[in-house]
Formats: structure tokens, C-alpha cells, sequence
């Protein structure tokens, strides 16, 4: 567990020294409080806007913000040379790949946490009224989908550049985000070999759109019923420990030779 | 090539952003009203983009009216992730009331300032303010910033007039309704068919606001214009030969107003109530 955690904090560290971070911090203050400068046809009410496109801003930023920093950690290590350090050093190769998501994961709940507090903060000047237990739920399960997509860079990176393995998971991402709900849609429309195909792709693929309950608290409709919740977490731990699986899989029988790049 | 090689990346961008753009030029193209202060230049680069960033603002806006739950859409089956979702996201249709109604009224703005040109953002931003809101004064402003930035528009100005007639300022209803008039003759329409309905509807109440101010020959214009535009109309042919049989009667021509006024409000609120989604259900049979 220590090793685990040890290589957590070089990546906390890495997040800290890299820019990165606070340019998206940066960014989203200030896109937020120039929200707040929309005048609504000269209407002064309270509204859910700001924290609408705050918290889409913050799902956007977040993503990127995990995809830039998992699938550049196996490829930069293996370009530097670090990677023949760290493997020769008593740290099993199953810690190695935790400790690397744990670090990942970690410096973006707290980062999120960030995120949140300024774009509630900032509504709430305005005077909203909205649901604080509803956000933290969403915060949670926001939390959730970032640990599978840290999962899935770092999969994706282990046997692709850090480039085309960031690329991968970008169009994973926005396939299961919006092709997938849509296909009991384009089902209608379809039928035979490709019907199957669609099918079996709706059943077998993350469904990433069930960790967006934004709408909940942007409408004010109230907290997620417990059982729910819970489930929703559970499968977002079941996704993330499958990517997880298989990069350790693919990760304990890779061979690194000096010199060559992942 | 060598140039190439090492920008790929942004190459690729530039090709997929012109591309993108000549694909939405196309597909707008044909909706895109032509009224003669764009050109067609500025129409292919900017215009696409911009009226569909305006329209994704003005859906967000109908989200919103109607508290989050999105348009019912025909699927093939109802998975077991669908239900899932159902129970993350609400899904039932309500509709905001009162104060909750200004709501909407950012995401029109933000639509209104990525295209001036969207007149229907506009439209519906002045109803609710002037309704739902008690805001006749902010609904005004709204009109007015519409026509200054949408000239060539005929229903802005129809708007206004209405807009008046609610507000009982007579004369400004009259003048707003005769600009409209005028547009309708000078530019060329976004949609004909609705044009010509909403002549009819101009010139039924320029016609009652001339019997109101006692102009006789000024109603009769109004309503053989009318008339001409549905010959087979009983109820034109009868105004227009009660117009000039009969003495002017402002006390009736107050009231038609307000009548007409009525029946259009209502159709304008079941427009806006079930526009582009059939699962409302209405006893009202229009």
C-alpha cells in the first residue's frame, strides 16, 4: 500500500509543477464570473444558468484535464527512462499502475472540488437556491466517471502513443456519451445483422451518460434515491476495475527495451 | 510536404472546421430567410455556425421552460439502461409557471447575441415578459432591440402592434401594423404561406383601429384588401359591405380588437406550449 501511494504523490507532484491545473482553474473563474455579466433583456432573477454552464465548463475542463494527464504518464515514463528506476526498485507492477491511477484520480477530486466550489460560489452571489446535497451527489458521481476515464487512458497508453491513446480516448468518450443513449433510437430504423451489432454495442459499452445527474439539480428536482446512487457507483467502480484489469494485464507481460518509445 | 508532415494536426482542423461549415451552409441554406442585409458571403462563414449556436441556446431555453425534461422520442425498445437514466434524469413534462418562467430568459439572450437574426427567440422572449411576467415594458425593449437589429423582419413590427393593442396605445399599435404592412410589400418573406395569414390578421386590425378612429375610408381599404386575399371568406365579405352600408361603430371595433387580440393569443400560447412536441394533450381543438 505504501508503493501504491508513493506513486500517487510523484503524480499529485506532477500535477502541482505542470501548468496545466491552474490554467483550468483560471479559465473557469473567469469564464464563470463573466456569466454572471449577461444581462437577460433587463430581467434580475436568480437563474440557473450560470451554474448550468459552470457545471458543463466543469465536465468539459475535468475530462480534458484527465485525459491530458493519464495518457501522457506510461509514455513519459518510458521516453525518459524512469519507468527502468521505478520497475528495478521493489514496486510490483499492480502497484505501479494503482498508484498511477490513484495519483490521477486524487489530484482531480481534489482539483473537481476546486472546480465545484467556484462555480457554486459564484452562483450563489447571484442568488440561486439550489439542492447543496443534490451537487454533492453530483460532484460524486462526476468524481466516478473520471476514474474510468483515467482507467481507460492509461489503457489506452499502454500499448498506443501518448497521442493516439489520448486521441482513442477522446472518440471513446464521445461515442458512449452520446451515440450510445441514442441507439434505442436509430434502432428504429434498423434491422438484420446491423440491429444485433447495435444492440450488443448498447448492452456490452459503458454507459458514461448515467454519471451526468446535472439536470437534477439544475431543475431543482431533488437528491437520487440512495439505491440508486449506489448503484450508479458500483458501476462506475465495476467499469473502472475492468479497464484497470486489463492494463494490468497487458502491462505485466510488456517487455520495455531502452530506447524505444510506448 | 515537409510542411505538411509537421502541422498535420492543425491542418486536419482547418479542413474539418471548413468542412463543417460548408456542410451547415448547406443545410441552412434553405431556411435562412433572405431579406437583403446579408450577403451571401457572410451567410456561408458565419452564418451557419452562429444560427446553429442560437439554436441549440433557443432548445436549451425550451428545456428549461419545461423543467428539464427533454421532448419524448420514439424508440425501439426500453433497455434496461434507458429506465437507469429515467431514474437519474427526470423525464416528465411540467411546464414553469410565473416567476420560474424568467428562468428562460438567459438562454434566449445568449441566443439572441450568437444570432440577431434568430427573430423567434426574440418573439418568444417578449411574450413571456409581457404575460407570464407582468413585464410589458421589458418586452418593448425586447421588440425594439429585434427590429433595429432584424429591419427587413414584417413580424417584429406585427409583434409591436400587438404589443400595443395590450398595452391600449391605439396609435402606436396602428403605426407598428401599417411598418409591418410596408415590410411585408418590400422584402421578400420567410415563410410565404404564413405571410399571407399574417396579412390578414394586419389588416383585420388596421381595418378595426381605422373604425375606431373614425376613418371610414381608411377600414374599407383595409378590409377589400382583406378580402382579396380570401375571396371566399363570408366573414370579410360581410365586414366589408356592413363598412359601407352601415355607419361606423367605434364601440363594436374596440371590442373586435380585444376579440381578435384574444383568439390570437391563444393560438400564440398553444403554439409555444406544443411547439415541436406532440405530448401535450389539449381539449381545445385548434
Amino acid at each position: 500500500m505504501n508503493n501504491i501511494i508513493i506513486i500517487a504523490q510523484t503524480v499529485w507532484l506532477e500535477m502541482l509543477r505542470k501548468k496545466d491545473l491552474y490554467i483550468v482553474l483560471i479559465l473557469l473563474a473567469f469564464m464563470t464570473v463573466l456569466l454572471t455579466t449577461i444581462n437577460s433583456f433587463g430581467t434580475e432573477v436568480p437563474s440557473s444558468y450560470i451554474l448550468d454552464i459552470g457545471l458543463l465548463m466543469t465536465f468539459l475542463l475535468s475530462i480534458t484535464l484527465t485525459i491530458t494527464l493519464a495518457s501522457r504518464q506510461f509514455p513519459t515514463e518510458i521516453r525518459s527512462g524512469t519507468i527502468f528506476t521505478i520497475l528495478t526498485k521493489p514496486i510490483g507492477r499492480f502497484e505501479f499502475l494503482l498508484g498511477k491511477w490513484l495519483g490521477i484520480w486524487g489530484g482531480l477530486v481534489v482539483a473537481n472540488a476546486l472546480f465545484y466550489l467556484i462555480v457554486a460560489g459564484v452562483t450563489m452571489t447571484r442568488g440561486l437556491v439550489f439542492g447543496t446535497s443534490t451537487l454533492f451527489q453530483v460532484y460524486l458521481l462526476h468524481n466516478a466517471l473520471l476514474g474510468i476515464i483515467a482507467a481507460m487512458a492509461l489503457f489506452f497508453t499502454l500499448f498506443l502513443s501518448h497521442g493516439a491513446g489520448s486521441t482513442l480516448t477522446y472518440i471513446s468518450i464521445a461515442l458512449t456519451y452520446l451515440y450510445l443513449p441514442r441507439i434505442p433510437q436509430l434502432l428504429m430504423h434498423e434491422s438484420g445483422w446491423r440491429e444485433k451489432c447495435m444492440l450488443l454495442i448498447y448492452y456490452a459499452a459503458p454507459h458514461l451518460e448515467l454519471f451526468d445527474m446535472r439536470t437534477r439539480v439544475l431543475h431543482n428536482w431533488g437528491p437520487l434515491q440512495p439505491m440508486i446512487f449506489a448503484g450508479t457507483i458500483a458501476y462506475g467502480l465495476l467499469i473502472t476495475t475492468g479497464f484497470l484489469t486489463l492494463a494490468w494485464l497487458i502491462f505485466k507481460k510488456k517487455r520495455f527495451q531502452r530506447g524505444t518509445l510506448a | 510536404m515537409r510542411f505538411l508532415q509537421k502541422n498535420l494536426p492543425p491542418t486536419l482542423v482547418l479542413f474539418i472546421w471548413l468542412a463543417a461549415c460548408a456542410t451547415g451552409a448547406r443545410l441552412l441554406n434553405d431556411s435562412t430567410p433572405i431579406d437583403g442585409s446579408q450577403s451571401a458571403s457572410s451567410i456561408y462563414l458565419l452564418g451557419p455556425a452562429r444560427a446553429l449556436i442560437s439554436e441549440t441556446l433557443y432548445e436549451r431555453a425550451d428545456l428549461y421552460f419545461h423543467k428539464g425534461a427533454p421532448h419524448k422520442k420514439e424508440v425501439a425498445f426500453v433497455g434496461f439502461f434507458q429506465k437507469w437514466k429515467q431514474a437519474i434524469s427526470p423525464v416528465e413534462v411540467q411546464h414553469a409557471k410565473d416567476s420560474e418562467v424568467l428562468e428562460i430568459m438567459p438562454w434566449l439572450r445568449l441566443a439572441t447575441a450568437a444570432d440577431p437574426k434568430n427573430i423567434e427567440a426574440y418573439l418568444v422572449a417578449s411574450y413571456w415578459l409581457s404575460h407570464e411576467c407582468n413585464k410589458p415594458e421589458l418586452a418593448i425593449g425586447v421588440l425594439i432591440e429585434a427590429a433595429e437589429k432584424n429591419p427587413t423582419r414584417y413580424e417584429i413590427q406585427l409583434e409591436i402592434g400587438r404589443m400595443n393593442l395590450y398595452l391600449n396605445d391605439m396609435e402606436a399599435a396602428a403605426a407598428a401594423f401599417d411598418e409591418s404592412l410596408l415590410q411585408q410589400e418590400k422584402h421578400p418573406v420567410a415563410d410565404p404561406e404564413q405571410a399571407i395569414i399574417d396579412r390578414s390578421l394586419l389588416l383585420t386590425f388596421r381595418s378595426f383601429l381605422y373604425e375606431l378612429d373614425d376613418a371610414a375610408a381608411g377600414a374599407i381599404a383595409m378590409a377589400r384588401l382583406n378580402l382579396e386575399l380570401y375571396p371566399e371568406r363570408k366573414s370579410l365579405r360581410d365586414r366589408l359591405e356592413q363598412l359601407q352600408t352601415e355607419p361606423l361603430n367605434p364601440v363594436r371595433a374596440s371590442e373586435q380588437i380585444a376579440m381578435v387580440f384574444k383568439q390570437t393569443q391563444r393560438s400564440i400560447e398553444c403554439h409555444h406550449d406544443e411547439h415541436e412536441h406532440g405530448e401535450h394533450e389539449h381539449d381545445d381543438p385548434h
